[in-house]
């Protein structure tokens, strides 16, 4: 039989690795740096695993762990120049809706989301994930009316430079 | 707008990940895991080992000089070993417990530790060094020249000097290079 901390890490990894890897592909310029950071975030994940206290809400702690981890990674990776553009032969969406609109939609999202700031990137991300505000206060450590007054900025900001003709 | 927002979410949540190998990261992890539990009962027990052989092998019972020096060399050795432990498993890596500023901000404090260690507590480790192996040759030196025993202490104290200066210039400027952009690039976020 599986200990307990491994049958709980898989319940987490099933139920949050979609959101932590496009969280990575947020943060990082390609795949590989993706991987690397996804694989950060869940040896971090493993490691604190046991100091997670029930009262609080898994996803906040999660992402807590995943932001802050992706923070520091990106500012390591900052000392190599940015490059926002999405790297050939990047298979990020599903084959069977794959279509070459939705990949230059898809890149103009991950270049609208690199062009913000830092605190507003984690936003944008959480955001997209249909995160709560309160969730993205306790994350970001801001409050919950700062954050609404950051939310409707950002989702102009991204909905203007995908559609900047308002299509 | 809010209908545009909502095809984005849609956009950004269709992308797929690619599946990880759970069991074998698991396994790397629980080796990594006892790699650094390994490394940490080394590092506790490497020093008072050292300690105990110097005491051992040196007479330290016949010349309170001897046993002065190996008192300091014991004290500059657990100092730096308590450095050590503490940059390594400080509280400031419980990156779970707090929200993304707190976190810059104790990564930020971090890094400069670090940095503290090498341009700053590494000489003083250095200067307790060479007072402690300059006691001991001034006992052990005893039945040679006073010019023979000059020469030696000189060429002992430069020669360390030496060797801890360069070695120290030579982390400070790896953490220049790898610290700190990040350091700076750290505080940009937290003012962003």
């Amino acid at each position: 039989m599986k200990p307990t901390k491994e049958l709980a890490f898989e319940n987490l990894y099933k139920s949050h690795k979609d959101k932590i890897f496009r969280l990575c592909l947020g943060f990082v310029k390609d795949r590989d740096l993706a991987h690397d950071l996804f694989q950060e975030i869940l040896i971090k994940l493993w490691k604190h695993l046991d100091s997670f206290r029930s009262e609080s809400d898994i996803s906040t702690w999660i992402y807590r762990v995943a932001y802050n981890t992706a923070i520091s990674f990106s500012a390591k990776e900052k000392r190599q120049p940015m490059n926002t553009e999405l790297p050939d032969g990047l298979d990020l969406v599903d084959p069977e809706n794959s279509s070459h609109e939705k990949e230059l939609q898809l890149q103009k999202l991950y270049e609208a989301i690199n062009s913000l700031t830092e605190t507003d990137r984690v936003i944008a991300m959480l955001l997209l994930e249909n995160t709560p505000y309160k969730t993205i206060a306790d994350v970001t450590g801001i409050t919950e009316n700062y954050v609404a007054v950051k939310v409707n900025r950002i989702k102009a900001t991204l909905t203007q430079k995908l559609n900047p003709h308002g299509k | 707008m809010e209908n545009n927002f909502e095809d984005i979410q849609k956009l950004w949540q269709d992308q797929q990940p690619v599946n990880f190998d759970l069991k074998d990261l698991i396994a790397g992890m629980k080796k990594t895991e006892a790699k650094q539990r390994r490394e940490l009962w080394f590092m506790a027990i490497i020093t008072p080992l050292t300690i105990g052989f110097l005491f051992w092998s040196m007479p330290w019972r016949e010349s309170l000089g001897i046993e002065i020096s190996l008192y300091i060399i014991a004290i500059a050795m657990i100092w730096v070993v308590g450095l050590a432990i503490r940059s390594k498993i400080s509280s400031n890596d419980s990156s779970e417990r707090f929200t993304n500023s707190e976190y810059l901000k104790t990564q930020i404090k971090k890094l400069n530790y670090r940095y503290q260690i090498a341009k700053k507590h590494m000489y003083g480790y250095t200067v307790l060094l060479l007072i402690a192996l300059n006691i001991s040759y001034f006992v052990l030196l005893e039945p040679l020249e006073t010019f023979t025993r000059i020469g030696i202490h000189l060429a002992l104290t430069l020669a360390i000097a030496t060797f801890m200066h360069w070695q120290m210039k030579k982390r400070v400027k790896k953490y220049d290079r790898e610290l700190k952009p990040m350091i700076e690039q750290m505080k940009a976020m937290l003012a962003n």
